[in-house]
């Protein structure tokens, strides 16, 4: 597959955020390379001097892949919002198919039969995220939008409330009380699952 | 839930959010004015808030790191590595995948176990742990370790090497299979535990010790895979732990702290207890990661003679149904009858198997030699070394509980532990709980060193001189001029020899100023046995804050003393009649001394800092001699002391650069309390 272009991936992502499905399709396959890259450049940097990027992983992959000069959004807020998503999207549906394998055997498991524990598994921690975090949007969209920013789209509570033009102590007020909600939702979800 | 409610609910939360904690009840109850479920829903949220901090709070790029990370481990099937080609995944390590290989070039049938290291850790400092981890791994050859066969590099520079392939069932499995009983299991866990620490002398701490890693062949041999190195886990923890079993964690893993031979004694505790029992110790049915550290590092497990008797649904072994255990159904496969089972594990076996899982980790068995040598006694029907939590141990929590009621009225406890020595640790510990802080004054009087500098004061004092007591127990604690508080706990039993208690047991507990448990050391009877515990937990500020996780263990019926200090292994150092100094620490530039008579007289040793201080750790008592050379460093540190006693009485010598002399206690014959303090004047 040919190297994709800044511009294609700006125009698929803007027919995506205006409703187009298909553009989602051809995105993400493009995106996850990008994603995967860097995730484990990320790994690697993370273990060898023990300091965390500051340079947001998800925003370095659209940067790279749009080149920041060619963002023809109106607006920043705008952009990241979409980039958040689509995280959150790739990452989901990612780590559903992950854990779908697993639990299927999916027959790369051998004699070993690890299937009787159940180690900690961060893709299952993202599918119980996502569960809960669509239903709080059901009740508070603007807080799961809060998380999506922040967890998903790697914002700093400040950015946040700057993209949303609040204050920051009152975003900071909402995502506490999102967290609590979220992790109140994932720990629930648990106990019903054993 | 509907938005207007959930309004309600989140400007409750936010108002109820900035009072202080202790008014929010009084405050929502006002607020929701009996509507309950409001209430209930505002404290459910106010109660996840404390233990959400952290949990989602750094952006997705870990998880979705590590999700990349496991997509690799597939992507490595069907290629050639080396002589090998790669079959399937067996499992992941720490940071390595282990996968099933064969030899490409069909010179050999054999299959082999291929471990490599992961993409994404290849830096430099995990390459060189990796390389250094095949050699280790290359000394060890013994009859129940996985065989290491090869080793190279990859095309693209990972290291990787080869294992022997292990036919086998996890040994939990296996020992269902063949309804092996109580006896043979113990048996052949003990086989387990030989190869534990055979690794463990040379240095390899496994750190994923659980069942699948303990294959059983079909001629009933047990082979341990998968060992990894010992050296520091330092970064990689985090890593490790998410990509082990947390059931078989120790508490010290999932905190992400040190890893030690220690946790590897741990994790067999959870193997055995399983193989008894049929249950895990923790019930873990969470994912989050928090929760998991939660219940491993704050939960009790329960004695396995009654974990027999839960009934609970857990995923079937074959990984496809739900089982249910029941006391019938773990019986069946291990001794028939539920009653017969509950009446085998009862006593010893619960005390072996729970000193194993103690969540400090001094206080578990000091070596797995030490937990398989119990384990033989058990089985010839003799005393064993495991006993119920300790008076030291709960006092310790006592002390942790009460801290705040302690430091605002700067007294303490009086205990009476005269006479009735036979009564058990229990009762003379909710004698001690039941004492407060008030009912200190008259009794405290009576044996004391208070106010003697100032800093320095023995708080209670409940030994009296008869000889038929069994014990003494002296609290003390020094404040220094910051405020903070030591708390030294020592107590010395007479030589009384009364039954149930040896005569030489004696406790020392050393508590930090933020209530960690310092130091703590238990010595039992008649030099049989010995268990000498020296750590730091959390690591503790003594003079510096440089007090960092030091552990020794002290055999006395081998007269051999090992200094662990970062949990690395120390050359033992053997005390005789004659004195030796210890060489070097390895690893650091601490030196260690021991000075001493006897081996039941006196053991100081000091130890040498990286600043040229010399700190202190221990002291001794005998009922010869009691010798104690408290030093401080030349320069900035006075305040240490100095001891000397001979024979019935008390004499102290300060000089030099001892420092000053904190304080004395009266000597009677076969009683000894001595105290210091650091650091103040």
């Amino acid at each position: 597959m040919s190297t994709p272009s800044s511009e294609d991936i700006t125009r698929l992502l803007q027919e995506w955020s205006d409703g187009d499905q298909t553009a989602l399709t051809k995105l993400m396959p493009l995106v996850y390379d990008e994603l995967r890259r860097l995730a484990h450049r990320y790994m690697a940097q993370e273990r060898s001097d023990h300091t965390l990027q500051t340079t947001a992983l998800v925003h370095e992959a659209y940067l790279r892949l749009v080149g920041q000069k060619d963002v023809q959004w109106q607006n920043r807020a705008h952009f990241f919002a979409v980039s958040a998503q689509l995280m959150r999207r790739i990452l989901v549906d990612h780590a559903r198919t992950q854990h779908a394998a697993k639990r299927g055997g999916g027959g790369l498991k051998l004699s070993l039969d690890e299937a009787a524990n159940v180690p900690y598994e961060p893709a299952a921690e993202l599918i119980a995220l996502d569960e809960a975090l669509t239903k709080l949007a059901d009740i508070d969209r603007r807080k799961s939008r809060i998380v999506e920013l922040r967890f998903f789209g790697g914002l700093t509570l400040d950015e946040v409330a700057e993209m949303l033009s609040v204050s920051s102590p009152t975003v900071m007020r909402q995502w506490r009380v999102a967290r609590a909600w979220l992790y109140r939702e994932m720990d629930k979800e648990d106990h019903h699952d054993a | 839930m509907t938005p207007e409610r959930w309004q309600q609910v989140e400007s409750l939360f936010q108002s109820a959010f900035e009072r202080e904690p202790n008014q929010r009840a009084a405050f929502l109850a006002a607020a929701c004015a009996g509507d309950l479920s409001l209430q209930s829903e505002v404290e459910s949220l106010l109660a996840a808030d404390e233990r959400a901090a952290g949990v989602i709070d750094s952006p997705v790029f870990r998880v979705a790191a590590e999700l990349f990370m496991d997509d690799d481990a597939r992507s490595a099937v069907g290629r050639r590595i080396g002589a090998y080609r790669i079959v399937g995944e067996i499992n992941h390590g720490g940071m390595g995948i282990v996968y099933l290989a064969a030899r490409a070039d069909e010179q050999y049938e054999k299959q082999v176990a291929l471990k490599l290291i992961k993409r994404g850790m290849d830096t430099d400092a995990i390459l060189r742990r990796f390389r250094h981890e095949r050699q280790i791994l290359a000394s060890l050859e013994h009859p129940n370790i996985a065989r290491l066969l090869d080793g190279g590099t990859t095309e693209d520079s990972l290291p990787y090497f080869v294992m022997e392939y292990i036919e086998g069932q996890p040994i939990d499995k296996y020992c269902d299979r063949h309804k092996l009983t109580i006896i043979e299991r113990l048996k052949l866990f003990r086989t387990v535990c030989s190869a534990v620490h055979y690794a463990h002398q040379n240095l390899v701490v496994h750190r994923d010790l659980k069942p699948s890693n303990i294959l059983v062949t079909a001629d009933g041999v047990p082979k341990l895979l998968n060992p990894e190195l010992s050296a520091e886990t330092g970064e990689l923890t985090a890593t490790v732990l998410r990509l082990m079993t947390p059931e078989y964690a120790s508490p010290e893993q999932v905190r992400g702290e040190k890893i030690t031979m220690a946790s590897d004694i741990y994790s067999l505790g959870v193997v055995l207890y399983e193989l008894l029992t049929g249950h895990r110790p923790y019930r873990i049915k969470s994912r989050l990661l928090h929760e998991i550290a939660r219940v491993i590092c704050e939960t009790e497990p329960e004695k396995p003679s009654t974990a027999i008797s839960r009934v609970e649904e857990v995923t079937g072994t074959d990984g496809t149904g739900r089982v249910k255990l029941t006391p019938e159904r773990v019986s069946q496969t291990r001794e028939g009858q539920a009653e017969k089972l509950r009446r085998q594990l009862k006593g010893d076996l619960d005390n072996i198997v729970l000193k194993a899982l103690r969540k400090e980790p001094q206080r578990r068995y000091v070596s797995v030699e030490q937990f398989a040598e119990d384990i033989r006694r058990h089985l010839d029907g003799l005393p064993v070394i495991a006993r119920k939590d300790t008076l030291s141990y709960r006092t310790s929590k006592f002390i942790q509980r009460n801290k705040l009621a302690v430091t605002a009225s700067a007294l303490f406890v009086v205990t009476g532990l005269s006479g009735a020595a036979a009564t058990s640790w229990q009762a003379r510990v909710a004698k001690i709980e039941r004492a407060k802080a008030e009912a200190l004054a008259a009794k405290s009087q009576r044996r004391f060193i208070a106010g003697r500098t100032g800093d320095y004061v023995l708080v209670a004092d409940s030994s009296s001189l008869n000889p038929s007591d069994a014990m003494t127990v002296e609290l003390w604690f020094t404040a220094s001029p910051t405020g903070v508080y030591q708390f030294l706990i020592n107590k010395f039993n007479s030589n009384n020899g009364r039954a149930g208690f040896p005569a030489d047991d004696s406790y020392a507990v050393y508590i930090t100023p933020a209530g960690g448990l310092m130091w703590q050391v238990e010595t039992m009877a008649g030099g049989s046995v010995a268990d000498n515990v020296l750590y730091a937990d959390p690591p503790a500020s003594i003079l510096d804050g440089q007090f960092h996780h030091l552990a020794a263990t002290y055999d006395s019926a081998a007269a051999e003393m090992r200094i662990y200090l970062d949990g690395r292994a120390l050359p033992a150092n053997l005390i005789g009649a004659s004195h030796r100094a210890a060489g070097p620490v390895v690893g650091t530039s601490t030196e260690l001394m021991l000075g001493g008579g006897l081996i039941e007289s006196v053991q100081t040793y000091f130890q040498k800092g990286l600043l040229d201080e010399v700190r202190i750790y221990n002291r001794a008592l005998s009922a010869e001699e009691v010798r104690a050379v408290y030093s401080s460093p030349a320069s900035a540190l006075p305040g240490l002391a100095s001891w000397w006693r001979g024979e019935g009485d008390a004499k102290d010598s300060v000089g030099g650069n001892h420092g000053t002399l904190m304080g004395d206690a009266t000597f009677a014959p076969g009683k000894a309390g001595q105290a210091f303090s650091f650091g103040v004047r």
